[in-house]
């Protein structure tokens, strides 16, 4: 067996592993519940909440509600991640842009993300809008921070080996420092897609109608908790499946680096 | 001073650089002359900091001088451009792109892409490396890498290449077969070299002049023809008494400099 191999061999086998946790802990969760060790209304069977799940999945309460928390997300999150990609390597290359827009980043950046949610609401309402502009202002600071590390640190050489072959700034940003810097930015895309979800999740619980979060809210207060499981799960579910298109997307883009 | 003929003019040359800590003003190079002809290949000799890089960088456009004329073509040295080809020693080949890529980087002008790509095909063929288009440089050698330099900065057909101690991380075996590649590319075509490296044995076997420069701030020490026919062969040069004797020299002068540097270090 060659070295290839045996990686990937130890690959699937640890993939495996994983799910078997996972079914492990679902098993155990039923077992618990079915065996009467807590109250069937505070932990509801798996096969319970599987079926309200499958139940709401029909009814198109649960793609409803999926669709507008995506919705919203999406949109704060493409926003963040373009504006927070330039002016990261705006603020990196130039430093009359540092200077402007540095203090106000740093201030905001130690900030718990989830603490801006209720100064968001209440300024912008508690609609669409103000729940578009917390997913912005969460992807959006790892996404600068990151863009603007990665912009400051190209390798010098990258640069003048550019410019001597006749780059303009405008041919030397998208061809070189753009490129350059890939690998980390996304990696800021992918912790900004993390917060995303989370402080959507939690502005739909605070305010407003509809959307995922509020449903988990909305259904504990109703005491309807085997819907508040299902919807539980199915962030996690949608929170998986992100990070795997995202690690799809960026093993497509980054095929150049050295990966392991 | 009547003006100067040659390629590259360079008068009074001074350069400082402000310390990192102390911000106390350090100087770099310290009035530097040096004349470079048309089509001429010198390679520059120095103990290490004296400031050859810098030397390079300057007339690269990439650094400014702090005092000092520097001319090219009778004009002062502009911003960077692909008048000047320059090669680093750690290649910089971009990354991100494959051979092809890198080497179609810096074609230009209005020429369709398919001229394009055919002139970069024709520029790796010339070093060699045909079949390797479609690779990414992590996947080459370190002779692969710097000859897919070498290629890439070809391709915009520079007047003046600057190299930085293009070999200095190459094997002998290797550093011995690029010293011969680059020899033939330049007896076909050639270009204003100015060639910098820690080898005397290279100096001698590339130049027609070697300029060794004094410990930081560098000036010029000493300016050495290499009366070597072209082209040149090798495995004569091993043995070439002419050869030997250039050596010693260059070598005796070269560490009268580095042991200077080591005193003031
Ligand atoms: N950006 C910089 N800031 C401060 N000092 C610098 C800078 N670049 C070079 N120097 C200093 O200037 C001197 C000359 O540096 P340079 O790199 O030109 O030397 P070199 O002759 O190329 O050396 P080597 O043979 O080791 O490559 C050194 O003392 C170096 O520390
Ligand atoms: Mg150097």
């Amino acid at each position: 067996m060659n070295g290839a191999e045996e990686a990937a061999g130890k690959r699937r086998a640890a993939r495996i592993g994983g799910a078997t946790i996972v079914i492990a802990v679902l098993a155990l969760w039923e077992g618990v519940s079915a065996g009467g060790f807590v109250d069937e209304q505070v932990l509801p069977r798996v096969t319970v909440v599987a079926a309200a799940w499958w139940e709401l999945l029909l009814s198109g309460e649960l793609p409803a509600q999926v669709a507008s928390s995506l919705g919203r997300q999406a949109a704060g999150f493409s926003i963040a991640v373009v504006v927070g990609v330039v002016l990261g390597i705006a603020m990196a290359r130039y430093r009359a842009i540092d200077d402007f827009a540095g203090p106000l980043i740093t201030m905001i950046l130690p900030i718990p993300k989830a603490a801006l949610i209720p100064l968001v609401m209440l300024w912008f309402g508690i609609g669409d809008v103000a729940k578009t502009i917390v997913v912005f202002l969460g992807t959006i600071l790892p996404v600068v921070v990151s863009a603007y590390h990665a912009a400051g640190s190209v390798d010098q050489v990258f640069l003048w080996s550019a410019r001597s072959m006749g780059d303009n700034e405008a041919q030397l940003l998208r061809r070189v420092v753009l490129r350059a810097a890939l690998p980390e930015i996304m990696s800021g895309i992918r912790m900004g897609l993390i917060i995303s979800l989370i402080v959507l999740v939690g502005a739909e619980m605070l305010a407003g109608r509809g959307g995922i979060g509020w449903l988990v809210f909305y259904t504990l207060d109703t005491g309807a908790y085997r819907v508040t499981y299902a919807a539980m799960l199915t962030i996690a579910a949608i929170g998986f499946a992100y990070d795997r298109l995202f690690l799809a997307i960026s093993r497509r883009l980054l095929h150049w680096v050295e990966q392991e | 001073m009547a003006a100067s003929a040659a390629k590259i003019v360079v008068r009074g040359l001074a350069k400082e650089f402000a310390d990192r800590t102390t911000g106390r003003a350090v100087p770099a190079i310290g009035g530097l002359d040096l004349d470079v002809l048309a089509r001429e290949f010198v390679c520059l000799l120095g103990p290490s900091g004296c400031g050859k890089s810098t030397l390079l960088y300057v007339l690269g456009g990439f650094v400014s001088a702090t005092a000092g004329t520097v001319l090219i073509d009778g004009k002062p040295v502009g911003p960077p451009g692909p008048d000047r080809g320059i090669i680093f020693q750690e290649y910089a080949l971009f990354p991100w792109l494959t051979v092809l890529d890198n080497v179609m980087y810096g074609i230009r002008g209005a020429a369709s892409p398919a001229e394009r790509r055919a002139r970069a095909e024709a520029l790796i063929a010339k070093v060699h490396l045909n079949g390797f288009e479609g690779h990414y440089p992590r996947h080459l050698s370190g002779g692969m890498k710097q000859r897919v330099a070498i290629a890439r900065t070809l391709a915009h057909d520079p007047d003046i290449l600057l190299a930085d101690e293009p070999f200095g991380a190459l094997d002998t075996q290797t550093r011995t077969l690029m010293q011969e590649e680059l020899l033939r590319i330049w007896e076909a075509d050639r270009k204003t070299i100015l060639f910098v490296t820690h080898s005397v044995e290279e100096a001698v076997i590339l130049a027609d002049r070697v300029v060794v420069m004094t410990a930081r701030p560098g000036r010029i020490k000493a300016d050495i023809a290499v009366p070597l026919p072209r082209p040149r062969d090798y495995d004569a040069l091993v043995r070439d008494p002419v050869a030997i004797e250039l050596r010693a020299e260059l070598w005796r002068l070269v560490k009268e400099e580095v042991v200077r540097a080591r005193g003031a270090g």
